[in-house]
């Protein structure tokens, strides 16, 4: 990558010339979009496994679609192309993940478009936003085309059934049919990626393994859809669904490895990520329970990105008091 | 390259290397020159005046042997050696304390902030950098100029405390001084965190902070009479005892190490060191590495916009926002840096370090830093010429 320096006609040797630091940790912008693509591979293989070439087509067409848009939304901005740092392929495949495998071609399209336009450029690129980018393509689609993003559509291709509209409608028994080996292995309708519980659990373990992603948003956000949906279950044990049922449906896992934890959409320190965790988590069982939509994860993750700026503000006096000196923290 | 190691660790024996050199190039760094091409010096005879306030720590640069003055640039004075060894007469510095000793170890080249009465001296005895091997080998090798440095700081400072911050297990000690014991992991070796660990508080008024190399520059001063002539100053795996203006070249192949294209040579310690130009540029006082960095090694440093990560902020020993910081100076809103909490960095280039975007976070901190100074410095002038032309009026 490195550019070949101008050589004098002395033929004296050129140093490189820099502002410190001269080390640097190697973690890169496509390194990390690199690493986040690589953890989601199982689910993409999961969800071709379960869906079929359905899966793939949306996958595919939504990717490429983000790709170009932000090409052509860098060359409207007159801004150079940004798109070789593979965060909108990001953005593109997690898109896909939270449509049907049904989904029409335009559709995806549409949505894949919004979420780079609306979501990301409008605010700057990478960085500025504060949503996470697939989320407002999903948000758009939803309001919008209700009907074409149902993911009861799916029911007459697979022989699957949706949980989170199978306990809205027709009550605890209905989830029975669930065991927690077939949710965590997919073997359940939801958005085609969103609903590998156990590929995408690998995936977010990779990336924490790989200090990609810090562990305060994803399982403060586990937690917090754990400790309320507990709360629920044990009010009326007969009423609500137990809270490893929460976890493993909907786009839980996806939200809280991948979409929570979004750069620019998320608080920074750990305090204010643990509450934001813990605040998305929770908003998506209050959603579930008393809201229309069957899944909280998107919404409820798009509030807490409105809490982000306020969330921010928890900030620990800085060292020496701001220029007084003061005791130091243990 | 994998990433490198924070610790903070001397490797090799406790030596210090001797290197002759026949050539100095003394860094201007902005002082004054007081010497003319052709002219004839002694060894410790005054090249340039510093016009810096006391608190900057720079102090008067000489020459480190006698000779002739080859070039005076904007830059740079060269000597070349020669003559009869003959030196300006000691000063005699066994007598003063207090201030009017700080201002003749100004004039003698050893000019430091810490040089001024306080109830703590805290010695710094962890490497500055990592990759630096200064602080333990000169604890090691040169405890007796170390300790004539220390009593001369000492006569200046008169604390009531001495404290000597070592890395765990070490050995090392210097009279008078308790010893206290941190984790070798940079940043706990700059000043700041050495103060806190040594006394429990975040920049105490009270409270001084020396590292070993700067005690060795007085310790040299204190035994030879004469203004400062040497630094010591790491370089690969080895520490030297240099004529100050010793040309990095002449390091670079003491050292064993290879300076190609493309490569940085640095001097200072890679997460503060300033990259030069060309291997005649010459060290100067308080330089104590030479760091050589090989081309390709990191990624390349990009104008990215910040992401917002974070990952600076869960670094950041001084608990601000530089990513804010940073955007904030990047779109020179730099008043705005000050609510930011900029006055508390200490500069120790870990947002830089981490930063994802590989955006040049220190390098913003910086120039933040130096803009809001500049305009304060304006500020002072003006209201000053402003009482001197009211007490004018009257
Ligand atoms: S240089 Fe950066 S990391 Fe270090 S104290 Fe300053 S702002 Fe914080
Ligand atoms: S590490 Fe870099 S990209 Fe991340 S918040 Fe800090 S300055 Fe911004």
């Amino acid at each position: 990558m490195q550019r070949e320096a101008l050589k004098p006609l002395t033929g004296r040797t050129v140093f490189t010339v820099s502002s410190p630091p001269h080390w640097h940790c190697g973690a890169t912008i496509p390194g990390m979009m690199l690493d986040i693509l690589l953890a989601l591979c199982p689910a993409v293989v999961m969800a071709a496994a379960v869906f079929g070439m359905d899966a793939v087509r949306v996958m595919a067409l939504s990717c490429a679609t983000a790709v170009v848009v932000e090409a052509a939304c860098c060359k409207a901005m007159k801004r150079p192309v940004s798109v070789d740092d593979y965060s909108a392929l990001v953005t593109g495949l997690l898109f896909a993940f939270l449509l049907p495998a049904e989904a029409p071609w335009w559709l995806v399209m549409a949505g894949s478009a919004i979420s780079i336009a609306l979501g990301k450029m409008v605010f700057g690129g990478l960085g500025g936003h504060p949503f996470c980018p697939p989320l407002v393509g999903w948000a758009v689609c939803r309001i919008s085309w209700k009907s074409s993003m149902d993911i009861d559509m799916s029911l007459l291709n697979a022989d699957l059934f949706y949980p989170l509209t199978q306990l809205k409608h027709l009550g605890l028994e209905a989830i029975s049919r669930f065991s927690y080996a077939d949710l965590l292995l997919g073997k359940q309708l939801g958005g085609l990626g969103a609903a590998q519980t156990g590929a995408l659990l690998l995936g977010g373990i990779y990336l924490l393994l790989r200090r990609r992603i810090r562990p305060d948003i994803p399982l403060a956000f586990l937690a917090g859809t754990f400790l309320l949906s507990l709360a629920y279950a044990l009010s009326d044990p007969s009423f609500y669904a137990p809270p490893l049922f929460h976890l493993m449906t909907g786009s839980v896992v996806l939200g809280a490895f991948f979409l929570a934890t979004d750069c620019s959409s998320s608080p920074m320190g750990h305090v204010p990520m643990i509450l934001f965790g813990l605040l998305g988590g929770a908003l998506t069982v209050i959603i579930r329970v008393y809201g229309d939509y069957p899944d909280g994860v998107p919404f409820a993750i798009m509030l807490a990105n409105l809490a982000t700026p306020l969330l921010d503000r928890i900030r620990p006096r800085p060292f020496g008091g701001a220029g007084r000196g003061g005791r130091a923290h243990a | 390259m994998p990433k490198p190691s924070l610790a903070l660790s001397s490797v090799g024996p406790d030596v210090v290397r001797e290197t002759p050199v026949r050539e100095v190039h003394l860094p201007l760094d902005g002082r004054l020159p007081q010497a003319a091409c052709g002219d004839k010096v002694l060894k410790g005879q005054r090249i340039a005046e510093s016009l810096a306030p006391f608190s900057s720590g720079e102090g008067d640069l000489h020459a480190p042997f006698s000779g002739e003055i080859l070039a005076v640039s904007s830059e740079h004075v060269a000597i070349l050696a020669g003559g009869s060894g003959e030196t300006v007469p000691p000063a005699a510095l066994s007598t003063s304390s207090g201030e009017a000793l700080a201002a003749a170890l100004k004039r003698l080249g050893v000019a430091s902030a810490a040089l001024r009465p306080a109830q703590t001296l805290v010695v710094g005895g962890l490497e500055p950098e990592p990759g630096v091997g200064v602080a333990a080998k000169l604890l090691g090798a040169r405890r007796e100029t170390l300790e004539a440095g220390l009593e001369l700081a000492v006569r200046v400072i008169g604390p009531e405390k001495r404290r000597l911050v070592l890395p765990h297990g070490s050995k090392a000690g210097l009279p008078g001084c308790e010893p206290v014991f941190a984790a070798p992991v940079y940043p706990n070796g700059l000043g700041p965190m050495a103060i806190r660990a040594a006394t429990g508080l975040e920049n105490p008024a009270d409270a001084v902070f020396l590292a070993v190399h700067e005690l060795f520059a007085l310790g040299r001063v204190a035994e030879s009479g004469l203004p400062l002539a040497e630094t010591a100053i790491s370089a690969g795996e080895e520490l030297f005892c240099v004529p100050l203006g010793t040309p990095a070249g002449e390091l670079v192949k003491a050292a064993g190490l290879k300076a190609a294209d493309g490569d940085r040579v640095v001097l200072g310690g890679p997460m503060r060191g300033r990259a030069l130009y060309g291997l005649a540029q010459g060290v100067g006082p308080g330089d104590y590495a030479l760091t050589v960095i090989p081309r390709g090694s990191f990624p390349r440093m990009t104008d990215s916009p910040c992401l917002n990560c974070g990952e600076c902020v869960m670094v950041c020993p001084a608990r601000i926002l530089p990513g804010m910081i940073s955007r904030c100076a990047e779109f020179k809103l730099f008043e705005r840096t000050v609510e930011y909490h900029i006055d508390a960095c200490m500069d120790c280039g870990l947002c830089g370090f981490v930063c994802v975007g590989r955006r040049p976070v220190l390098q913003y901190i910086r120039l933040a830093k130096k803009e809001l100074a500049d305009q304060r410095n304006a500020a002072c002038e003006t209201s000053e010429e402003e009482a001197s032309s009211c007490s004018g009026k009257r």
